[in-house]
């Protein structure tokens, strides 16, 4: 069997769904690796992951099997892929996956999601936005004025 | 999966939102303040603030040498805006790995248009072109630019519509010297855009711009190019290469040597006369009609305490003027009539143009980028 040699370790989604990965998959998580770092345990390591959801966190480890075996890939092959991998994803998926990057230092994914989310948001109007994320405007009409005059304050 | 109530700005962690808006161009930034409370406090945050680019970050500022013993030749300064942190900004543009000095020809949104000065201390025809962004590090060099020494170049590029720029290069008929005023009997055009990769050459026609100020300011608004010629404001638009003329609000106006700016969506025109300035903006830009939205004399410059308008803030109702013998800079604030000193300017020195600068930390189509 191929698994033997290599490390795994089990990751446990909020959702309690236990998914096991090979380590090096499981690292490219900084809060992971830490954990395994600090722990010392090479054998059997449960690792719960809370507030990630099995939806969210196998979209997750398809982002970090991935990026764990980058070496084997052009660099423009990743980028490609990358750009599909957030493409796919609908609103509710890319909130969860910034989400989860964040709590589970996943540099890139989170890079990824930032400019996804910058990419859908810039050129919006305000109410757009607010359309878009499903943000309250508790701004009342006179207070909305009041800020797009002092904005304009900030050069003097 | 469904973010029930998701208020995202409740639900991210201040550092995620933090990140996603410091990816967006300073003109979506100053509207989402707008958005709620959530949003306007953590932006108006300090930790937020620096984080953030400005509406504008700084000008560089191009003059000509007139120092005697000195050969003449184009010096290039760049001055920040005081409250923002400028080591943000490699404005030196050594970043670039040309071994040859760059002086900056055009400011769009966050990118800037350089090119080498090669055995003059002009740009020219060898001159290599690059468009790079200062904040992020990033570069490209422009490939086959046949261009002349006289020629425009403009940068459009707006990152609220695509992280593509566009290159305009505006080629004279019957022209002198660069870059003083000369007359000319019309242009062609050529356009590159970085979707392509490739130059188009398009046809004007001939009545189109006479004569031409040195590009110092345009305005790229809606798809369009800006820039004023003698008899009027030559408008491109970048996506069909159709050209017309918006008539200028009174005649021989350019003659004053104005400048475009733009506010809210609007096209703006600030102009002096003697001791007075004028801003106009053109509310109906179907119908090309004007109106003056400012008359201004400033009766403390005397004869000897001239001054001059420069440029338009980029995101306010803001002029910036350069002022008297010493050579001040002040923003003038067309609404409430406020004065604020700048910088001051070096003096033995003739002043070609300031280039506004924003700084813009998104994505953008350079090919070369380098890590921060």
């Amino acid at each position: 069997m191929v698994g033997v040699k290599k490390k795994m370790v089990t990751l446990v989604s909020s959702d309690g769904v236990e998914f096991v990965v090979e380590k090096r998959v499981a690292e490219q998580s900084l809060f992971i690796k830490n954990a395994l770092n600090e722990g010392g345990v090479e054998e059997k390591v449960m690792i719960p992951i809370p507030k990630v959801t099995s939806d969210t966190l196998s979209s997750v480890l398809e982002y970090c099997e991935k990026h764990a075996s980058a070496t084997e890939f052009q660099e423009n092959e990743i980028e490609e892929w990358d750009k599909e991998y957030i493409e796919k994803a609908d609103l509710d998926l890319l909130y969860y996956l910034l989400q989860a990057s964040y709590s589970m230092s996943i540099m890139g994914l989170m890079e990824l999601g930032a400019k996804k989310v910058a990419s859908l948001i810039r050129g919006k109007s305000p109410q757009e936005i607010r359309e878009l994320f499903n943000i309250k405007n508790d701004f009342t009409p006179e207070q909305e004025e009041e800020i797009r005059r002092e904005m304009q304050w900030n050069y003097e | 999966m469904e973010i029930a109530n998701g208020d995202l700005a409740r639900r991210f962690p201040d550092d995620l939102l933090i990140d996603i808006f410091s990816r967006l161009p300073a003109k979506s930034l100053s509207r989402f303040r707008c958005v709620s409370k959530a949003w306007s406090s953590l932006m108006a945050e300090p930790y937020c603030r620096s984080k953030l680019p400005p509406a504008m970050a700084g000008f560089f500022f191009l003059s000509e040498t007139r120092d005697y013993g000195v050969r003449p030749g184009i010096q290039q300064f760049y001055f920040p805006v005081p409250d923002y942190h400028s080591a943000a900004i490699d404005a030196s543009l050594r970043f670039i790995p040309s071994p040859k000095k760059l002086i900056v020809l055009s400011s769009s949104n966050g990118l800037l248009l350089c090119a080498t000065l090669n055995h003059s201390s002009y740009p020219s025809s060898s001159s290599d072109i690059y468009v790079c962004n200062p904040a992020t590090r990033s570069w490209t060099l422009i490939p086959n630019v046949a261009r002349s020494s006289h020629d425009s170049l403009i940068l459009a590029f707006d990152p609220e519509i695509s992280p593509h720029f566009t290159l305009v290069l505006v080629k004279w008929r019957t022209i002198q010297r660069w870059p003083i005023i000369v007359e000319s009997d019309g242009f062609e055009l050529e356009t590159f855009s970085s979707r392509t990769n490739t130059w188009v050459n398009s046809q004007v026609p001939r009545e189109l711009g006479c004569g031409i100020h040195f590009p110092k300011c345009h305005v790229y608004l809606n798809g369009n190019v800006h820039f004023l010629s003698y008899n009027g404001i030559v408008v491109i638009h970048l996506e069909s290469k159709v050209c017309h003329k918006i008539e200028m609000p009174f005649p021989a106006a350019t003659r004053n040597y104005g400048v475009l700016g733009m506010s809210c969506g609007s096209l703006l025109y600030a102009v002096r006369a003697k001791r007075e300035m004028q801003v106009w903006m053109l509310t109906d830009y179907e119908k090309h009609k004007w109106v003056m939205r400012k008359r201004v004399v400033f009766e403390f410059f005397n004869l000897f305490s001239r001054f001059d308008v420069f440029a338009f803030h980029p995101d306010a109702d803001i002029v910036f003027l350069k002022v008297g013998r010493r050579e001040e800079l002040v923003s003038y604030n067309w609404i409430n009539g406020r004065m604020k000193l700048v910088c001051s300017l070096r003096n033995n020195m003739s002043k070609l143009c300031l280039l506004v600068f924003s700084s813009y930390l998104g994505e953008d189509a350079l090919e070369h980028k380098n890590c921060v």
